[in-house]
């Protein structure tokens, strides 16, 4: 019996390699085709203006992150970033850098992340409030100061969110992640005030 | 969630229990890993109350029957914390915690971001704090969220250094009370203490008042408060009381809860000097009523109990201390036959005995000394309780005991010779080579301090072989250095009862010592260097700089006792040690010159120099040298105005204690208005020192001159 569990178990150990095996395979397998399309875009690069090529840029970090290559992906978008993100519209703008900054967030960069959106505070206050990229943009530098430990900046950041988010299960989300940071932070008495006027309203 | 920690946090842990249990019972539309996570915060909570076998209740019962509806990962974090919970209540029995740690291994899933961690390291000791503090803060944040409870703790631990290493000590605290460990308790408050910002102080101080009620985290609130009781505002002393009282006469719930109840009266104990009349009168009611404080012999919390109520005895009315003293008088039950009696005690009653009137004073000695004692301890303070019961010739048959005791220290044997054990040894080695065998004791000085307090019933031929016993010791080179130190103390203790020649012959065998000449018997062969770091012993067994500078101030007490016996010789041995560049034998130098009759100028000099040395000790023993020793000229008052101008200014609490007692005594004696004037302005600036013993000192009245 011990022994043919011994041998279940390196049959299993097995299996989990070659998954993994397979995982890196399809991520290669991948890579032909991420090159080709890369290729493509740098050939139509000097037809684009900085800003459409950052927009194709854009649309093709979405999907290398999406196989797997999130550093690829920060890498491409960032460089496209600086020279094209003047060029954009201001929804358009917003909605780059906050895809970006998740790609930083991801990879730990964090401070990245805070500095890329430091600048468009203006702009994305400039939208209307119920315009959902400001709503995006503001639970992006709510989160981004949070993790950067900008305590003040943060919960501002965290109150003007709530302001914006229309949907309930959104804004709890929000309030549950202000009460966290105010929690863990020490400030015992204004996470207890946030979180007992959620129990209050559910 | 949140709001039922937060609850906890600021001391309604029932509340919280109960809003937990309210919320699961209302059942609604509760996932399976919800409910877990709202029990296992109860589990959490009752754990942090010291409430171990409630705690480990609810994971039997509650929530190991949802564990099936929940993936691996919460399986383990639930199985780490139960193991966790029941290590807490001293069970080691829990091997499911080992069986779930394997399965988990096999997941492959990583708890926390070890190349995080040492990524957050490596910058710190790059000085790149604005990386180094995110990345902790984020595996903080990932820990809590995580729920592994061991995790959450050294997450805080690492943020709390990190905190330290950026100066936000001020802040700090919030961590280290999450962390439970006691290891950031003396740095957060040293640094406090250094910053003398009582606004920041103050903010720390509500802090843990406020939301360290916990058990688990008022433990290290309470030690955080003990290191800076000195340095607490005087308008939060109350508060502070109220809030060390309710723990301090709270019921342990389990074994672990001890610790609480000790860590609050510790506290209390720091805060004594502080406290007002009713508030001792409080404080000792308090401690008599707790069960231990009846006990005969002292459990865990005894010794505290006794320690405050010490304190208290000077702010009591007298009235109250024979009813004190009849509640206590069951501790001096069998002390005399205790070679480990508690020395606390004997201090308490000590101090009862000399405050209180005629019937309690009875009641003290015939307790301590109810039948004959076989404690040496209680022969020498037999005349502090007024109960001088040894005769001359018991005195000097004890002594005479004694001067071959102190002899077996070190004992040169051949092979087969077994070696006496001392009166009282606190060890012996052996070593044997060739046909020699050498036995070294550490030593107890328990018995020579017995006889030194009755030097003066000594008659000269006893004391004579006394002295040349610990001379002789002082001169082994095979004794260690642990036993030299309690023979140069007993020349220091016997340096008023020396005649000339007895003082000649002392200088003989302290002179070279004094100069550094110290040979002992080499333990660092058998167990290495103490202060290698890689050595992971790390007893030491004396250090040579504390005999040669005791060896200054015994020389310089039997001066003070004879004046002029050595003059020249004894006055370039301290100036020596002086400028000694071990920081101790410099220290115990100043310590020697205050017992000079006299100091020369150019001691006097290099003592004025030493006020600004880098090490704290070495300044004040300076600054007090000073107070009895200082010139009357105008480049002394200048000089010394300056060097008390930087330690008023010192981060360090006891140099600013010491330039208060300075500025107070030698402002009368200063014939400089320029000086006078700044002194003034020094003594203003210390008024308001935000050390309570610095604004105590600079209040009293100069001591008068002998």
């Amino acid at each position: 019996m011990a022994e043919m569990l011994k041998q279940l178990h390196r049959q299993l150990q097995w299996a989990e390699e070659e998954h993994r095996q397979l995982v890196v395979k399809l991520f290669e397998e991948s890579q032909p085709h991420i090159d080709r399309r890369l290729d493509e875009l740098e050939t139509k690069k000097p037809s684009l203006s900085p800003g459409e090529y950052l927009k194709e840029m854009s649309k093709f970090a979405a999907d290398v992150s999406e196989l797997g290559g999130r550093r690829t992906a920060r890498r491409l978008l960032g460089s496209a970033y600086d020279a094209g993100q003047a060029e954009l519209s201001p929804g358009e703008r917003l909605e780059i850098t906050v895809q970006l900054v998740n790609l930083l967030r991801q990879e730990d960069d964090t401070r990245g992340a805070v500095n890329a959106l430091k600048r468009l505070v203006p702009l994305a206050e400039a939208l209307p409030d119920t315009d959902p990229k400001k709503l995006s943009f503001w639970k992006a530098w709510a989160l981004s100061l949070a993790e950067e430990l900008a305590y003040s900046d943060a919960t501002a950041a965290f109150n003007r969110a709530i302001e914006l988010s229309t949907n309930k299960e959104e804004r709890d989300g929000l309030r549950a992640e202000l009460a966290e940071l105010y929690l863990l932070c020490g400030n015992i008495d204004e996470a207890l005030k946030i979180s007992a006027e959620d129990s209050a309203s559910d | 969630m949140v709001n039922c920690r937060c609850l906890g946090m600021l001391g309604n842990i029932d509340s919280a229990v109960a809003k937990i249990d309210e919320v699961l019972a209302s059942g609604g539309e509760m996932s399976a890993l919800d409910q877990v996570a709202l029990l296992s915060l109860k589990a959490e909570l009752l754990y942090l109350e010291y409430r171990e076998d409630e705690s480990l209740d609810v994971f039997e019962k509650a929530i190991e029957p949802k564990l099936e509806r929940v993936k691996q990962q919460e399986k383990f974090v639930t199985s780490q914390n139960k193991h966790y919970v029941s290590r807490a209540a001293l069970r080691f029995d829990d091997h499911q915690s080992d069986v779930s740690n394997d399965q988990f291994e096999l997941v492959g899933t990583k708890l926390w971001d070890a190349p995080a961690m040492v990524h957050a390291y490596e910058s710190a000791f790059a000085g790149r704090h604005y990386e180094a503090l995110p990345a902790l803060w984020r595996e903080l944040v990932n820990s809590y969220r995580q729920g592994t409870w061991s995790y959450y703790r050294q997450a805080s631990k690492r943020l709390t250094r990190e905190f330290l290493q950026i100066g936000w000590a001020h802040a700090a605290d919030v961590h280290a009370i999450n962390s439970q460990s006691t290891e950031f308790v003396n740095i957060i408050g040293s640094t406090l203490l250094a910053w003398r910002k009582p606004e920041l102080t103050a903010v720390v101080i509500q802090r843990i008042i406020h939301q360290a009620n916990l058990k688990r985290h008022s433990t290290i609130g309470c030690k955080l408060l003990t290191q800076i009781a000195d340095a607490i505002p005087d308008d939060q002393m109350e508060v502070v009381l109220k809030w060390l009282l309710k723990s301090a006469t709270s019921q342990p719930q389990s074994q672990s809860g001890k610790s609480l109840i000790g860590a609050s009266w510790e506290t209390i104990r720091s805060l004594t000097p502080r406290l007002t009349g009713e508030q001792a009168k409080e404080l000792v009611q308090a401690a008599v009523n707790r069960e231990s404080w009846a006990k005969t012999k002292a459990d865990y919390l005894r010794p505290f109990l006794v320690q405050v109520v010490n304190e208290c005895v000077s702010l009591i009315p007298i009235g109250d201390l024979a009813g004190l003293a009849q509640g206590a008088i069951h501790m001096a039950s069998g002390m005399s036959q205790d070679l480990n009696y508690d020395k606390d005690v004997l201090d308490f009653f000590h101090h009862l005995y000399q405050r209180g009137d005629t019937t309690t004073k009875k009641l003290i000695r015939d307790a301590l000394y109810d039948t004959p004692s076989v404690n040496l301890d209680f022969v020498r303070f037999a005349k502090d309780f007024g109960n001088d019961i040894e005769s001359k010739e018991e005195v000097n048959k004890l002594s005479e005991r004694f001067a071959q005791d102190v002899r077996l220290q070190v004992q040169h044997l051949s092979p087969d010779q077994d070696p006496i054990k001392p009166q009282v040894s606190l060890g012996m080695a052996t070593a044997q080579s060739g046909d020699k065998k050498t036995a070294v004791s550490l030593y107890s000085d328990m018995g020579l301090k017995a006889v030194i307090a009755y030097r003066a019933l000594l008659p000269l031929d006893t004391l004579e072989s006394v002295l040349a016993a610990v001379l002789d010791m002082l001169r082994e080179p095979e004794n260690m250095l642990a036993n030299k130190v309690l023979m140069i103390n007993a020349i220091t203790g016997l340096s008023d009862s020396l005649s000339k020649e007895q003082a000649e012959i002392v200088f003989e065998v302290l002179e070279p010592i004094a100069r550094g000449e110290i040979a002992g018997l080499d333990v660092s062969a058998a167990f290495g260097d103490p202060n290698h770091p890689l050595n992971p012993f790390k007893i030491k067994f004396g250090e040579a700089a504390t005999i040669q500078g005791g060896a200054l101030y015994a020389l310089a007490s039997i001066e003070s006792c004879i004046p002029g016996v050595y003059g020249d010789r004894l006055s370039k041995l301290v100036e020596e040690g002086m400028t000694n560049s071990n920081p101790e034998v410099r220290e115990l130098a100043f310590v020697a010159a205050q017992q000079m009759p006299v100091l020369n100028e150019s001691a006097v000099m290099r003592t004025l120099s030493a006020t600004r040395d880098y090490v704290s000790g070495v300044v004040q023993e300076a600054l007090l040298t000073l107070n009895t020793h200082f010139c009357d000229t105008t480049a002394f008052w200048y000089s010394i105005a300056y060097s008390l101008k930087m330690a008023v200014q010192s981060p360090e609490t006891n140099v600013r204690r010491v330039a208060a007692f300075t500025i107070i005594n030698l402002t009368p004696k200063c014939t400089s208005e320029v000086v006078t004037e700044q002194l003034a302005e020094m003594e203003q600036l210390l008024a308001a020192d935000s050390s309570f013993t610095v604004r105590k000192e600079i209040s009293l009245k100069p001591v008068a001159d002998t």
